[in-house]
Formats: C-alpha cells, structure tokens, sequence
C-alpha cells in the first residue's frame, strides 16, 4: 500500500495509468471517477451491499454499470459555535438564508474586531458550489454540454455569497491564511464554517476534550427552507490492468465490513457510505453526527464529467473576481459561461460524434 | 586516438544528456503540436497535429499573459533588488572584522540552503493577517496591518520579497570573492589621490565586479523565471491569479486540468526564454573578457 497525499494522488494515479502500471485497488475522490472511466482504466464492480447511502452509489454509476464502490461519503454542512449563536440570541442555526444572514449579522455585533461570523475561504469552491446546487440545473445544462452559470438561479446564489463579503460578515482570505482552523474557531475567530465530515476528526484532535463543547453542526441553510448540500466521498476502485481481480474484489467486500467502516469512522472521522454501520456506536450516538445523518437525505450530486473539477476552479476564480477584484455578477457570470463553453467544446465533440467517424477537430480561442 | 579517448570520457555524460534534456526536448515539442489532453489519453484515435494552434491560443489567452506579467514582475524587481542586497551585504561582511564574518556569512547563506517548501510554509505564518510577526509588528508601531496574501498587489509584492531573501545569499558569497580579487593597490592609490568612501564604491568597486554582477543578474533572472514554489505554497497562484506565475500556470494546465497539448507548448515557451538567457550569458561574458 501507497499513501498519497489527496492534494497530489489524483495527478499521481493519472501517471500510473498512463504509464501502464497503476496499482490493484486505489481510493479515488469522486470527482475522479469520471476521468478513470473516461480512460477505460476500471473494472465495473457488483454492488457489495443493499444499503448504500443511494447518491453515492450513483456517483459511481456510469452507463448503467458501477464503477467503484463507494467507501465513505462526504457531504458539507455548518460547523459552529452554539454558545456566541445563544449570545447573539438565537438557540439554534436558522434553516433559510435570510434566516441565517439575520443570525450572521447579529454574532457580527458581539464580536470583538479582527473576528468574523463566517469563515468562507475564497479559494475553496465548495460553499460557492453547495449554495449553486441548491437548484440542480444551475450551473450547467443541456446534458452538462454548456455552461449555465448565467442562470437566476445562480446568479441569486452569488449574489447571496458575495453580499456576505460585502456586508464583511466573512473575511477575504483564503485557506492558507489560517494559522490553525480548529484553534482560531474555539477563540472565536469564526464562528461558522461550512465544512465536511473530517473536520469532526480534526476538531477532537486539536481541541482539548474540555473544549470539545464548543462546537457543534446543523445542515445547510436554503434558499426557502432547509438546504440541499453536496454529495462528494471516495469511493475504491479496481484497475483493468490488475492481474489479481478476485483478490481485489475480496479486499473491497472486507473494507466494506460493518467492523472495517466503523473503524474507518473512529481513525479517521470518515463517514461509512453504508447505512448499516451507522446502527452501531459511536456513530449511532454520536450528537455531532446529526446534521450529517439529516443532510445525508438531502444532497444532490454534482455532474459526472472529467472537466468539472475544472469547472469548479474556474467558478471559484470567477468568484474571487466578484468578491475582491469587484467586477459585476453579470459580466463575471457570462464571462465564466464562455471559458466553461471553451472547456466543454471537446466533450460536445466526442458526444455528437457518429459512431465509426473521427472527431472534428477542436481548435478555438479561450475567451 | 586522442579524439577517442576524449569521447569515451565524454560519452557517459552526453548519454545521459541526450536521453533525460534533448529526447524529453523532443517530446514536448512534439505534444505542443497536439491537442493530447484526457480524452486522448483514453482513446489514441482521438490525439490530433494540430499545428502551432495551441501557440496561437496561448497569444490569445489572458492567464498567459497574466502570468508572463506576473512571472516579468517579479524579475523586473526581484533581479536588482537581490543583486543591490547582495552587493550591500558582501561589502559590509568583507568590511567587519574577522570575528563576526563568518556569522554573518552563516546567517545570509542560510535561506539559500533552506528547502523551498520550509521556507516558503514559515513565510506563510509570518505574513498572517491577525497572527503573524509582521502585522503584529506593524501594529505595535501602529502602522495598517494589510492583507499581505489575500490582496493581489500585495501577494506578489510578497512572494517578490521571499524569493529575494532566499537568493541573495548566493550572490552575495560570489561578490565577496569577486571583491577580494580587486587589488589593495587600486584603493591606496585612491586613497593617495583623495578619493573618500562614495568614490572608491562607485569608481573601483563596482566598476571591477561589473562582470560578476552582470553574469549574476542573468543567473538570478533566469532562476526568477522559473518561480514555482513560492507562490504554490504561499497562495497556489491567487489571489485573482496575480501570483500565478508561467511555470505555475503550466503545471495547472497539466497536472491538474490534463490539457498538456497547451502545457507543452507553455514549456515550449519557457525553454525559449531560457535558451534566450543562455546566450545571453554566453554573448556578454565574451563582450566582457574583451573577446
């Protein structure tokens, strides 16, 4: 077994495969899934249990076949503070986004300066992603040929996202200005996060067990009422080029042991992508695990193609532009339509080609 | 006979030359041509010549252009503020006394040394808006306490400043021993003839490391344009793509997005430029030995 750092393995299996010699079974990102199928690079596998959480197991769905069994799920909600959100005086996280702005701008008003309501690092893309997914077709459309992020319904979103720059209720900062996230948030610094389940693993790692009340999750807040979230996790897979595919598919079925996810939860805070590990302690009783046994029930997928993470980058630039470089959401939402146009013009090509043809060739000008 | 025992000796060497800098050369040439990316990957039917297409995309591309801006600014600034540091701290460690010389020399070599990565992670902390040692300094002397990586001026301004610390060093060890080499002679004379402090510096000092402050400041150019870590750790290119140097921006094309047709032919671009360095060099030590 290899270690790979998540930052680099994607980069790192992609050279193997390319390279003729990648390993048995990996575990793969969702977001990259997509590209290993694209490259014929996986075996399609049985599902090895019935109570898979639905939307992972269709993440790795391609062509009607599994590609991967899903190991365990991510999906984002709050992390926050409950006793400044009681200062501030409300019990309990608001369930729309009005709601939640009234809450932010009050625990803005109590605290001290140099602290924020709201923790939204301007270059992860996944708060911007969760409140663009609260309307399934927002960001791309016809058959994830075009982009859509011209839409109302994510212009609302961004304009959601940039008012709480605006209204200075979160910092323009990225994740690289934090000196300690777990540490700044038990201070006060933020006191929301949107965040996803390792963080429940990290919190209890650096916060000392008597500060272990200080933070707490609830599910995402939406446009009119509780919030959809996004449905990401790992899943394993088994290379086509492996020579030992029983033995892989047996080390898939024994990592996906009720003993094995529970395990995986208690090292790594990692939640089971099986319902049935979830019957037994600690992830059975464990408080802070709520909001994400709730929001499990609400998430939509994100689109399965190779280009989204992409995608996704150039949305999160798009953004930055909105939010520090001060250019309109009009202009930088049709503006992110024609590069994502640009980005999809070869998976148009490839989807519109006729059997037994050769592709026309893609040669265009990045707007 | 001679020829041949010379190329014995040389072969090894040209061996390894040819396989890992000119077939890899080769390579990416040949890729620039193309539009190889993850579909192709997949299917070899679908790897296309295209041509010099990508190099005109690139001339139409504005993160190209942002990144020759970004990658020029940092030479443009970088290259004479390390080589005055240099200059400044090698007259000063030649000119102390024995006793704290090689302290002193430690302490400037030191981040030349340094891993990159280190380097670049404490600069990180120092330059933390709310917790790192310089806004808290800039605070107690009640001075504003700015958003060093999150704005884009500064972010570069930044990286700018920890690329520069972490090169002068070098320069400054070979200016000392270029300003050893100039002849005591040169500035009794001087001395004889009345010329003070300022007009030995600008008269005989600088004048005479000309040479290795030219061959330097290629080097230092050369090297500055081929930034890559600082900027990956510090702020992985943003904010606003504003540190998104050239380098940067190919292993973005390629590592991360799979479009290596386009990253090949930025590679291309860069090989370019460097080659242009290359001759440079070459061109004006000739100019400089008088050849």
């Amino acid at each position: 077994m290899e270690n790979l750092a998540w930052s680099s393995a994607q980069a790192r299996l992609l050279s193997a495969v390319a390279a003729g010699d990648p390993p048995d079974v990996a575990q793969v990102g969702d977001t990259d899934l997509s590209t290993l199928v694209t490259l014929h690079a996986i075996v399609p596998q049985r599902p090895v249990a019935g109570d898979f959480f639905q939307e992972a197991l269709d993440v790795t769905r391609f062509n009607g076949r599994y590609y991967g069994t899903p190991w365990y799920v991510d999906t984002r909600v709050l992390f926050y503070l409950p006793a400044v959100l009681h200062r501030a005086g409300y019990r309990r996280p608001a369930r729309t986004w009005s709601g939640w702005l009234k809450q932010l701008q009050a625990v803005r008003r109590i605290l001290k300066p140099g602290q924020y309501p709201l923790l939204a690092p301007i270059n992860e893309y996944e708060f911007l992603e969760v409140l663009a997914l609260q309307e399934p077709a927002s960001v791309l459309r016809d058959g994830d040929r075009y982009g859509n992020f011209a839409s109302p319904s994510f212009r609302a979103a961004l304009r959601f996202y940039k008012n709480l720059f605006a209204q200075r209720l979160a910092p323009r900062i990225t994740d690289r200005q934090l000196i300690n996230l777990w540490w700044q948030m038990a201070r006060g610094d933020f006191v929301f996060y949107v965040s996803g389940p390792w963080n429940i693993g990290e919190f209890r790692r650096f916060l000392q067990p008597q500060d272990q009340h200080l933070w707490m999750t609830a599910p995402m807040p939406g446009p009119r009422g509780a919030g959809t979230s996004l449905i990401d996790g790992s899943d394993l897979v088994i290379f086509r080029r492996s020579r030992r595919q029983p033995l892989a598919r047996a080390f898939v079925r024994y990592m996906l042991q009720n003993r094995q996810q529970v395990r995986l939860f208690a090292l790594t805070g990692d939640l089971p992508a099986r319902r049935g590990p979830w019957t037994f302690a600690p992830l059975a009783t464990d408080r802070k695990l709520n909001a994400f046994r709730v929001q499990l029930g609400r998430v939509q997928p994100f689109p399965k193609i190779p280009e989204w993470g992409e995608i996704m980058h150039g949305m999160r630039r798009m953004a930055e532009q909105v939010v520090i470089g001060g250019v309109s959401i009009r202009a930088a939402t049709d503006q992110l339509d024609r590069r994502v146009n640009y980005w999809l013009a070869e998976r148009r090509a490839l989807l519109s080609r006729e059997p037994g043809k050769g592709r026309r060739r893609v040669v265009g000008k990045q707007p | 006979m001679k020829s041949l025992t010379a190329l014995f000796f040389i072969l090894p060497a040209l061996l390894l030359i040819v396989l890992f800098v000119f077939v890899p050369l080769i390579g990416v040439l040949g890729l620039s041509m193309t539009d190889f990316n993850i579909y192709s990957l997949a299917n070899g039917a679908d790897l296309h010549f295209i041509g010099v297409a990508n190099f005109i995309h690139l001339l139409h591309d504005r993160a190209a252009w942002q990144g020759v801006e970004t990658t020029m600014t940092v030479v443009l600034v970088g290259v004479p503020a390390t080589l005055a540091l240099s200059l400044i701290c090698a007259l000063m460690i030649e000119s102390i006394s024995a006793r704290w010389r090689g302290l002193f020399r430690t302490a400037f070599f030191l981040p030349v040394v340094c891993s990159t990565v280190a380097v670049a992670i404490s600069w990180r902390y120092m330059l933390n808006t709310r917790y790192g040692l310089v806004n808290r300094l800039l605070a107690a002397a009640h001075l504003p306490t700015p958003n060093w990586l999150g704005t884009p001026s500064l972010a570069l301004l930044a990286i700018t400043v920890v690329v520069v610390w972490k090169g002068f060093g070098y320069g400054m060890i070979i200016v000392a021993a270029a300003r050893r080499e100039i002849p005591d002679e040169l500035y009794d004379i001087a001395r004889i003839e009345g010329a003070g402090m300022m007009q030995q510096l600008l008269r005989i000092t600088v004048p005479m490391l000309a040479p290795t402050l030219g061959l330097l400041a290629l080097l230092d150019a050369a090297g500055y344009w081929q930034l890559f870590a600082e900027p990956y750790v510090l702020t992985q290119g943003g904010p606003m793509g504003s540190t998104m140097s050239l380098l940067l921006l190919m292993y973005d094309r390629g590592f991360r997005w799979w479009r290596w047709g386009v990253a090949s032919a930025l590679a291309m671009v860069l090989t370019v430029i460097m080659w242009l360095f290359a001759w440079l060099q070459r061109h004006t030590r000739a100019v400089w030995r008088g050849d």
